[in-house]
């Protein structure tokens, strides 16, 4: 029986590409499709970081850093287990090196706050939808 | 045991034909459409396969059953994707005997309530201190703290407006294990990237539709609640129906027919966030905007202004989106208490009695 926990995750522009191709390797079909949402801080586009935000299963939680933010939080802040994510996403046809998982780590956010808390406390906010010219 | 080796379908026939009025019978006549029922735990599981029920609130929800017989069933197969089950109405945790605790608020009127000798100390998005009893607090958002001293017990914490008719006090362990009777169940969309989608279902051979939904509406952004195709202004044989329209205006009920589009809007709601059971009747043979869409909010024809026009014309095959506009944009945080439509004409007394009976899972009026 899967045991879910929620996670705000937020990563950078510039891996997010990365992001999306590891989280599916690692996860499998439900890693695949995460960090649809865009955001920047002044809600305008281009984004700068894009986020997911949901329930995951622990055993994916166990291999993510952890900021532990939330005051009443009894889970211990984690750096994450990049060597572990390398080796499961290399073995799942997804080649990558430790260092490089490291670096999305370390360029990431990753909290279990509520994700609009997350996104307020790193001064983000979701792009805003822009209108079609027929109206929304 | 009458219950049991039953279909969905079947059982919701069964129900039709016991006195209670069923949605099952607007489906009777073979009607394309869908029926979602958040309130029936076996339609739910948390994988988009079907392979691990949902067996209590708070486990995702990555597929839901329709219960119309027509088998659109709706599916997410991303784990951060997929709304909750939930039923949680109380802000707070470890109610029976309340400790200083943080919490998270909207900008709205809540109802504290508890009992007790001990006073409750509120600071940050409310301020004051309060003794055993049932108190207005007006909360900005943000982190609300409650600083307990002595002895404070069966402590609530909610939306003033949160439903009408539950049960006063909701008794609250912790995030995932909670009361549930008497307490609706709802999928809870984040406003951030929860969906959930259908393949395409072939609504190619009507020109009427009827949307019914029970939602509450947590956000004052725009937001796409349900949509039949990824964006109904470019797309013939779409519609959609918005959640908070701006800043002035609630709702809004989108479509296009015969390749043009056309919306209709409410005005602003009495309080937000708010509780809704929202009817739409939309008929692709009048090429009129307001005779082709008109919605009703608790059992109601709100006023409207109209935006752009519709032509003639009968609906598409498109997926159906629930919760984000084409699985993309216009991310929808709200609680579905129930979804149905129908890709047909309902009468008066259909649209009533459908009404009244999403009411009942969703307790808005």
């Amino acid at each position: 029986m899967t045991v879910w926990t929620y996670r705000a995750i937020i990563v950078p522009d510039a891996q997010v590409s990365y992001a999306r191709e590891l989280s599916a390797a690692v996860a499998g079909p439900a890693g695949d499709g995460m960090y649809t949402t865009p955001l920047s801080v002044t809600g305008q586009e281009p984004a700068t970081h894009w986020i997911s935000a949901g329930l995951i299963s622990e055993d994916f939680a166990a291999l993510l850093p952890f900021a532990g933010y939330r005051e009443f939080n009894e889970i211990d802040p984690s750096s994450g287990n990049a060597a572990q994510v390398a080796e499961i996403a290399t073995a799942n046809g997804y080649p990558t090196t430790e260092a490089q998982v490291q670096a999305l780590f370390d360029a990431s956010e990753v909290t279990d706050e509520e994700a609009h808390e997350a996104m307020a406390r790193l001064g983000l906010q979701m792009v805003q939808f822009t209108e079609p010219a027929n109206g929304i | 045991m009458i219950g049991l080796g039953l279909s969905i379908t079947q059982r919701a026939v069964l129900q039709m034909l016991r006195a209670e009025y069923s949605p099952a019978g607007l489906f009777a006549a073979g009607e394309q459409g869908a029926w979602y029922d958040p309130s029936d735990m076996i339609t739910m599981f948390q994988d988009a396969a079907g392979t691990t029920p949902v067996t209590a609130v708070e486990q995702p929800v990555g597929r839901i059953l329709d219960k119309s017989g027509r088998g659109n069933h709706a599916t997410q197969t991303t784990s951060t994707s997929r709304p909750v089950l939930s039923a949680r109405v109380n802000l707070l945790t470890a109610t029976e005997t309340l400790a200083t605790q943080t919490v998270t608020t909207r900008a709205t009127t809540q109802t504290l309530r508890f009992e007790g000798a001990g006073t409750v100390t509120l600071s940050g998005t409310a301020t004051g201190t309060y003794s055993a009893g049932s108190h207005s607090v007006s909360t900005t958002a943000g982190n609300l703290t409650l600083t307990v001293s002595g002895t404070v017990t069966k402590a609530d914490l909610r939306a003033s407006n949160m439903g009408v008719g539950l049960p006063a006090y909701q008794a609250v362990v912790n995030s995932t294990t909670y009361d549930t009777t008497g307490f609706p169940k709802y999928l809870r969309f984040d406003g951030v990237d929860d969906f959930l989608v259908t393949n395409s279902i072939n609504f190619t051979s009507t020109d009427k539709m009827t949307v019914f939904a029970g939602v509450r509406d947590l956000s004052t952004a725009l937001a796409s609640i349900v949509e039949l195709s990824a964006v109904t202004n470019t797309l013939s044989g779409a519609f959609v129906l918005y959640g908070r329209v701006a800043a002035n205006g609630d709702s809004a009920f989108g479509l296009n027919t015969g390749g043009s589009y056309g919306y209709r809007k409410t005005g602003a709601p009495a309080a937000f966030p708010y509780s809704a059971v929202i009817s739409d009747s939309l008929n692709g043979a009048t090429g009129n905007l307001s005779t082709a869409v008109q919605p009703r909010i608790n059992g109601a024809t709100p006023s409207l202004t109209n935006t752009g026009s519709v032509g003639a014309g009968n609906f598409g095959n498109y997926p159906l989106y629930i919760g984000r506009r084409g699985g993309t944009s216009l991310p929808a945080n709200i609680n579905l208490y129930s979804l149905i439509v129908r890709g047909a004409q309902s009468s008066a007394g259909q649209i009533a009695s459908t009404e009244s009976w999403v009411n009942v899972k969703t307790g808005a009026y």
